[in-house]
């Protein structure tokens, strides 16, 4: 079977900075990744080149076998792919429904089919309660979890989520991975950029470690947090 | 067209040029710093030309004198500026920022008309009609001074800049506001400043350009959207390309002009600006931010 | 607010204030002016304060509007209804083009702004320096001391007033209706944070564009209205900067999150400086008051003054 996600020789730079060298990793539906490595390593990078934001310099991406590489980002998303952002930014002057809504028009043009549908992606999240509310008032969970209202609203395949536990309380990134665990069941694969390693080793079965722009290590989650190189990587970040 | 118009046009450009700079460096020193384009900046040039008229007209002084006076006037009203107004426009969306100097620039210029009339002004002395003849060229002699006297200003600012600490935290404030704040720089104090100088030379633009150009009260419009062209061609906030821009601005002005009508080389300006926003939005002179 | 209350109001308000007013000429006449800055404002504002595109180069496209049937009729007698929509198809073609390249380059804020006053300079320029279109002194249209209907040509100011606010109500319904669909939920979404909004399928080119051409399609009808109704037209008047500026003033005063904001502007401004103008002794009074007003509400009412009443009403 061929794997959801393709990424191969994967490059971009910017003028003379290498942000990412020659990376290449696959992820299979219906799996939890994750994309590790200090602050730096090229993380967002990768991230805005899966979505279009970034056209790489060099190297494919395939996504379900079609090429998807230096193609707009709302063309991404309508192929299936959908990411959050670190800085969660609702749309201004919109509930909390209405944001969703903005997300559920790629697929249903209509407002009234689109009104539906964001109403079932808020009771899916548990957010139902909150659709009136005017988003500029959410608190930071909330806020996480509207961006992840919004991305499930394009009824994705693959989801890229960045750093979605930052700033969290313990109680609030539990209810969070709880949230995460689900997606496959749903039918959508994850991609996670995340700081925290047993918050990594619990959620993904696999992983990638980044290191200025170079695949370090790929593999099995435990394997790769087990292996010196990366240790001394993600010590030497912890340290500066 | 001759060869002698060719050259005759490409003098008056370069002395035009040096005019635009010394008038583009402010607005473009005012924006790298405080991040705000003023609309209102030809407006502050055209009080500058009236102090300038009105100090030759009512009290004989001599153009060239009257830029000792007329600039610490300007520096003044710059502050003035800053604490009456661009301190509050800088918690306002850009819009509002654009619509508070517009209104401005609408204030001044009907203000001025209340005051001083629609009339032209200008400063008519001797040397006015003067000219240096240079081959087949002639050179005002207004204009050679205004030349020169610009030039020296722009020296100055530019050293100013880059080798004093006052230069540089003018450059550290345009980099990063937070980072300059953060370093115990008195950024309200950069501001301040910022907006003195940069109004602060036109107070010696105007008492030159008024012995050059008629002054009435919408000479200033004019001089806003050439100097947005200008800084826009150079690169927002970017002190050598200003001088570029004011370069290219000067001489492809005056050349049109020798070839097509006024309008036609009125509007040449602004079509660089669509080529150069167009090919390169971030200026001739700036790094390309695009990744 | 459902859009057909929106609109119901509004041609409420207009024909209230037309009746009041159809008896005396001069204030049919400011009625008529107020109708027809406040649609263009509202278009303006469709772009600015509802899609986040900021033009200082609108004149531009009311100025081919008007440009169209001053010379159509001038120089060939053709009727309106050919001229009309000639100016239309031209400014909804311009405003395609300079969108496209504009947004290609991805020139946003402040360099989307100057980028469109330089196109708008340009076309300024190039008028004021053509032959067939009467150069700086404008064009003078042909009028007949009879009515003729099919030139739009009337004696009485009431049918003017009629055809304005029709134009006015469309926009109003037409941007309405818009708002409530997914176009209007684009729009907001690129206005705020296009890098989000292109993430979750928005084509962001394609519904700026389309802002763009619609509103410079509306603004291009309101100028071919300002021609036949005032028969005769020069640069300054339809493609000088000032109009473009006058747009945003309205806009900025009345409230640009709102689609009927800059109407509200318009009304509060437009009657006011025309009464200033005529009555006051002081020449250019009547702009020095409203500069001041622009500057003041600008940093102290963000909102604009039909914000500041809509979030006061909801409290």
């Amino acid at each position: 079977m061929t794997p959801l996600l393709e990424v191969q020789g994967l490059s971009k730079s910017f003028g003379g900075l290498h942000a990412l060298s020659d990376v290449s990793f696959d992820v299979a539906a219906g799996e939890i990744f994750a994309v590790i490595g200090p602050n730096g390593a090229g993380k967002t990078t990768l991230f805005n080149c899966l979505a279009g934001a970034a056209a790489p310099t060099s190297g494919t991406i395939r996504l379900g076998g079609e090429r998807i590489d230096g193609r707009a980002p709302h063309e991404i998303c309508h192929r299936g792919l959908a990411r959050t952002f670190q800085l969660v930014k609702p749309f201004r002057g919109m509930t909390v429904l209405e944001n969703v809504k903005v997300a559920a028009f790629s697929r249903h043009p209509s407002a009234k089919q689109a009104t539906t549908a964001a109403q079932a992606v808020l009771d899916r999240v548990g957010m139902a309660e909150l659709a009136a509310v005017d988003a500029e008032t959410l608190n930071v969970a909330q806020l996480r979890q509207l961006e992840i209202a919004r991305a499930l609203a394009t009824q994705p395949q693959l989801l890229l989520l960045d750093e979605m536990l930052a700033g969290l309380t313990a109680t609030e990134s539990a209810a969070m991975c709880e949230r995460i665990r689900q997606l496959p069941r749903e039918g959508i694969a994850v991609i996670v950029v995340e700081h925290s390693i047993p918050v990594v080793t619990s959620l993904c079965s696999r992983a990638v470690v980044l290191c200025f722009g170079k695949v370090l290590r790929r593999g099995a989650t435990r394997e790769v947090i087990a292996d010196p190189r990366v240790q001394e990587a993600y010590l030497g970040n912890a340290q500066t | 067209m001759s060869l002698d118009i060719f050259l005759q046009a490409i003098v008056s450009g370069l002395a035009n040029a040096a005019m635009y700079a010394l008038i583009a460096v402010g607005l473009t020193l005012v924006f790298g710093v405080m991040r705000i384009i003023n609309f209102a900046h030809g407006e502050f040039l055209m009080i500058a030309m009236y102090a300038g008229y009105f100090a030759w007209s009512l009290l004989g002084i001599d153009p060239i004198v009257a830029i000792v006076l007329v600039t610490p006037v300007l520096m003044i009203l710059g502050t003035l500026l800053y604490s009456g107004v661009m301190r509050f426009a800088l918690r306002v969306p850009e819009i509002n920022q654009m619509a508070v100097t517009l209104g401005l620039s609408m204030l001044f210029q009907h203000l001025a008309l209340v005051a001083f009339t629609g009339d032209n002004m200008l400063v008519t002395q001797a040397r006015a009609v003067a000219g240096v003849e240079l081959g087949p060229v002639v050179v005002q002699v207004n204009q050679l001074i205004a030349c020169g006297i610009s030039m020296a200003l722009l020296a100055t600012l530019y050293l100013v800049l880059q080798r004093t600490d006052f230069g540089l935290i003018m450059r550290a404030v345009a980099q990063s506001r937070d980072g300059a704040a953060l370093s115990g720089i008195d950024v309200t104090g950069v501001y301040k400043w910022a907006m003195a100088v940069g109004i602060g030379t036109l107070g010696v633009a105007g008492p030159l350009l008024v012995s050059i150009l008629y002054v009435n009260p919408h000479v200033g419009a004019l001089f806003t959207l050439k100097a947005f062209v200008i800084v826009i061609l150079g690169g927002l906030g970017n002190f050598t390309g200003a001088l570029l821009g004011a370069l290219i601005v000067g001489l492809a002005e005056s050349i049109a002009g020798a070839w097509f009508s006024a309008s036609v080389a009125a509007a040449v300006p602004f079509v660089i600006l669509i080529l150069i926003l167009l090919t390169r939005p971030e200026g001739l002179m700036n790094r390309s931010r695009r990744a | 607010m459902s859009s057909f209350r929106t609109v119901t109001m509004v041609t409420a308000v207009l024909l209230v204030v037309f009746a009041a007013v159809s008896g005396n000429r001069y204030y049919l006449d400011i009625f008529i002016f107020t109708c027809f800055y406040g649609t263009l404002a509202v278009c303006w504002n469709m772009m600015a304060g509802l899609t986040g595109l900021m033009s200082l180069g609108h004149a531009l496209f009311v100025g081919l509007g008007a440009y169209s049937v001053a010379w159509g009729v001038s120089v060939h007698g053709w009727s309106p209804l050919v001229t009309w929509p000639m100016g239309m198809g031209l400014a909804v073609a311009a405003a395609f083009v300079i969108g496209m390249l504009c947004f290609r380059y991805g020139l946003r804020g402040y360099f989307f702004a100057i980028a469109t006053l330089a196109f708008g300079e340009v076309a300024f320029f190039m008028v004021s320096a053509t032959e067939t279109l009467g150069r700086s002194d404008g064009m003078i249209m042909p009028i007949s001391s009879t009515d003729i209907p099919g030139q739009l040509q009337f004696f009485e100011k009431w049918p003017y007033a009629l055809i304005i606010m029709t134009i006015l109500i469309g926009t109003i319904g037409v941007g309405e209706a818009l708002m409530r669909s997914r176009t209007g939920y684009y729009w907001r979404a690129l206005r705020d944070n296009e890098q989000a909004a292109e993430a979750l399928g928005v084509n962001a080119r394609a519904f700026k564009l389309r802002c763009f051409m619609l509103s410079a399609g509306i603004s291009a009808l309101c100028g071919a209205f300002y021609a036949n109704y005032v028969a005769f037209v020069d640069p300054r008047s339809v493609l000088g900067v000032e109009l473009s500026i006058q747009m945003l003033v309205y806009s900025i005063v009345g409230g640009m999150s709102l689609l009927w904001g800059p109407l509200v502007g318009a009304a509060v401004l437009v009657p006011f400086s025309i009464l200033l103008r005529d009555y006051s002794a002081m020449p250019g009074g009547d702009i020095v008051v409203y500069a001041v007003l622009l500057a003041v509400l600008a940093l102290l009412l963000p909102q604009g003054i039909a914000g500041w009443f809509v979030s006061k009403w909801r409290t």
